[in-house]
């Protein structure tokens, strides 16, 4: 059975890098982010207070484990891909995944690739076909080193009406 | 000294949960922070008239950063987040009560680091969990 939403044109961009997404990573980011997630509680201080940053075995305040998701890297990749296949019924985030390398402080600039790394579909009960796109990126920071991956599942739902016929 | 070593740690263990009452304050707060600016987190008008939800749902990433609250509650300063996967299969609405929890599902070690790879999740106040998921860390070792 051939792919009924899947094209040659999506998958031609499977592996494929975005252009670099430069960003420069503030202070008062990381603290707004520190205090967001521990609302109303108080802010965990590695994350926030700077004289315990000072003193702890990083030098500085670092960000939180989960901080790449406010990071930019997957919009571009995501719309590049968009006109390859056709319109959906209702799209989902499907699960993320992270790995940390080495962590993010203040000043760091951080650039990111992002890039379409797996396309798949399955039927669905109704005729209409469930898309599973995963997408990937690198973040690298101003000496050259991998700081983070991510990765991004994304799930489409395309109804029976929108599938390619047999 | 460090708060959690590895040799203390024990396969099985459940880590101190983190409950909180997600309201309309802690998802605007997360929105800005995480830039994530979209209106079935933060528009209630919307939320319900345009997408039919009972109200504006969590984020999928403040989940995920209560269950990093988690383990960094647990582990202190030298805890090292080393992996997160996480998906979510159920919408939680504004003033849910989510409670993140953990539970150690193995120890190894990988060349120098010391790791522990633990299960996480998030749950509604009936229990159900809305956004499984996993976890590896790294942790200092006394020898």
């Amino acid at each position: 059975m051939g792919n009924k939403v899947i094209t040659k044109d999506a998958e031609a961009l499977i592996g494929v890098e975005s252009a670099p997404i430069k960003t420069e990573i503030e202070k008062h980011d990381i603290q707004k982010f520190a205090q967001a997630i521990a609302w109303p509680n108080k802010p965990n201080p590695l994350y926030y207070d700077e004289e315990h940053g000072k003193k702890s075995k990083y030098g500085s305040i670092i960000a939180p484990p989960s901080f790449v998701t406010s990071m930019k890297w997957l919009g571009q990749t995501v719309e590049r891909v968009n006109p390859t296949m056709g319109k959906y019924r209702v799209g989902m985030n499907g699960g993320n995944e992270y790995e940390m390398y080495k962590p993010i402080k203040p000043g760091d600039v951080l650039t990111a690739r992002g890039k379409l790394s797996s396309l798949k579909e399955s039927p669905r009960d109704d005729g209409g076909v469930m898309l599973i796109l995963g997408f990937e990126g690198d973040f690298i920071d101003q000496k050259g080193e991998k700081v983070a991956t991510a990765r991004q599942t994304l799930l489409r739902i395309y109804g029976p009406d929108q599938v390619r016929k047999e | 000294m460090a708060k959690v070593y590895f040799e203390d740690v024990q396969v099985g263990q459940e880590l101190p949960s983190y409950t909180i009452k997600a309201g309309y304050m802690e998802l605007n707060r997360f929105a800005g922070a995480n830039d994530e600016l979209i209106p079935i987190h933060m528009d209630p008008d919307y939320a319900k008239n345009v997408a039919k939800l009972p109200d504006v749902i969590v984020m999928g990433n403040l989940k995920l950063a209560y269950m990093c609250n988690v383990l960094t509650n647990w582990g202190g300063d030298d805890l090292w987040v080393r992996k997160l996967e996480v998906s979510y299969r159920k919408m939680d609405v504004v003033n849910e009560t989510l409670t993140a929890k953990a539970v150690v599902k193995a120890k190894r070690t990988e060349g120098h680091d010391h790791l522990v790879d633990l299960d996480l999740w998030v749950e509604n106040g009936k229990g159900e969990k809305t956004a499984p998921g996993r976890a590896v860390v790294a942790l200092p070792a006394r020898v």
